[in-house]
């Protein structure tokens, strides 16, 4: 494996930077201030756009790991453990800021709401991979295991969405919603979906260095076995 | 008109959570990466070592 | 068909002769179960109101805690004298071995919801309950081993072995009892069986779901 960070990577880790920094600027100068929220608002587009990809990376994660079972190629275990992990990263971030929102907003830190303990208990699941992936020293087996867990782990989530729902919601419905919680003009409308899809680049980014840093721990691995036969 | 309630506090608080929560991250993979690069520096170096010491033998 | 049916017989009378250890099993599961539906009483004694609404989560959160003890158990008498490798070895299929387990697993959940739920509504003064409970009992006892003999099958590799199993299992098994929570708590307050039948469905759903995975996915975390 090269060591050096490749070019195509270099250009996009500089390209997702400058697009934070415009989309910085895009939330804190060009969209209007919220009249209800007042400036707190402004979290929301981070908010979503964390949570969003904390969302999706789950779902790349059981993608890879199916894909892992079939074909038991190396690089789609790299790829789930690595979506695990800046899954949970992303995750987390936006629940501390969806709770930093809420509490000028609905006056509560947290509220048992489905969307929030949805998101919590999908936390706990894929943090509960990476326990499991910590504790099996067989590689091969480490990879069919976490992989077949972060697979039911997946088909998890959405069942505990529908199972604690029905209790009124006070989460704003962003999209589809019959009543707009608060009134998204078009620029923040705008902003949200810029934000949204220069995270995701961003994501892109990171997910690449994370699935290099599993190659070379993947490297080492075999190093040190070689090494141990040489000592036998 | 109502007022616009003044909540920047807890925008920056939101603000610094995001920033500092991903730098930790990136912080942690460089961390990783470069922990790893070295320990595989060695193993190679060990090696390559035990080679030359069967070749001697 | 018919011989993997026999195979599954087979296996359970297995698990339930190396039973003298099953029943000690069992026993254990039930003393821990009483000491928290005791340990309880100190929460509750004062809030008569308190006892009666969450009887039906209290009552399966005894459940879940005293039913994992059985989940280790039951995958852990194959790992003993690596009685597992043996039956590997065997010409049994996967699934069957799968099932076995998951059907012991049922039994001692359903057991204990049959001893404990009464016991619950003797000792609260909870008002006595319909027999719709043995049915929601059922279906979600099996869901729970469903899930937790796959989830133990996994478990029970690791360096940490049994402590996993809580942090892995809970999360997962959350739809599950939520809705029987819910359900069951339905029955308590004595609702009518037909309107909650939405609620049954749903559980059903989960069983089957649960049981799909854990037949697909129990070959490849077993294999070698």
């Amino acid at each position: 494996m090269n060591m050096q960070i490749p070019k195509k990577l270099k250009i996009l880790d500089w390209f997702s930077f400058f697009l934070i920094l415009f989309t910085c600027w895009l939330i804190f100068y060009k969209t209007p201030v919220e009249m209800n929220m007042g400036l707190v608002q402004k979290i929301f587009y981070f908010h979503v756009a964390y949570a969003w990809i904390g969302m999706v990376s789950f779902l790349v994660a059981a993608i890879s790991a199916i894909i892992f079972l079939r074909k038991g190629l190396f690089i789609y275990d790299a790829v789930t453990e690595s979506a695990v992990e800046i899954g949970l990263v992303f995750t987390l971030i936006a629940i501390i800021t969806g709770s930093i929102w809420a509490r000028p907003i609905w006056n509560t830190w947290w509220t048992w709401d489905p969307r929030l303990t949805t998101t919590s208990i999908m936390a706990l699941i894929y943090a509960g991979y990476l326990f499991l992936r910590g504790s099996l020293d067989n590689p091969e087996k480490r990879r069919k295991i976490t992989s077949i867990y972060s697979i039911i782990g997946c088909l998890s989530v959405p069942l505990t969405f529908f199972s604690i729902r029905g209790v009124r919601s006070i989460h704003p419905v962003v999209f589809g919603g019959d009543t707009p919680d608060f009134n998204m003009d078009s620029q923040m409308l705008r902003t949200m979906l810029i934000a949204i899809a220069v995270f995701s680049i961003f994501y892109i980014a990171v997910m690449w260095h994370r699935i290099r840093l599993a190659e070379l721990k993947e490297e080492i691995e075999q190093l040190k076995l070689t090494s141990e036969e040489d000592h036998d | 008109m109502t007022e616009i309630p003044n909540t920047l506090n807890y925008m920056i608080a939101g603000f610094l959570v995001v920033v500092v929560g991903t730098l930790i991250y990136i912080g942690s993979l460089i961390a990783r990466w470069k922990k790893y690069s070295k320990l595989k520096v060695e193993l190679e170096n060990l090696l390559d070592h035990s080679k030359q010491q069967q070749k001697g033998n | 068909m018919k011989s993997t049916f026999q195979t599954i017989r087979a296996l359970i009378r297995k698990d339930m002769q190396i039973e003298s250890h099953t029943r000690e099993i069992f026993t254990v599961m039930l003393v821990f179960a009483l000491s928290i539906l005791f340990i309880l009483n100190f929460a509750l004694e004062q809030n008569v109101k308190v006892r009666t609404g969450s009887a039906a989560g209290l009552i399966w959160i005894i459940l879940i805690l005293a039913g994992q003890l059985g989940l280790n158990q039951i995958m852990g008498i194959e790992k003993q004298g690596n009685m597992i490798e043996a039956l590997l070895a065997s010409p049994v299929p996967r699934s069957a071995i799968y099932l076995s387990k998951t059907i012991s697993a049922f039994v001692f959940m359903f057991l204990m919801a049959l001893i404990i739920h009464p016991l619950y509504c003797i000792f609260y003064n909870v008002p006595m309950i319909s027999p719709d409970f043995i049915l929601v009992s059922a279906l979600g006892c099996w869901g729970y081993a469903a899930l937790g003999v796959l989830i133990s099958a996994m478990t029970i590799q690791t360096r940490t072995r049994d402590i996993l199993l809580p942090v892995l299992f809970y999360p997962l098994i959350i739809p599950l009892v939520v809705t029987t929570v819910k359900l069951t708590g339905s029955i308590l307050s004595g609702e009518n069986f037909s309107s909650l039948l939405s609620s049954l469905y749903q559980i059903l759903a989960f069983d089957i779901i649960f049981t799909a995975s854990g037949i697909l996915g129990f070959e490849l975390i077993v294999e070698d």
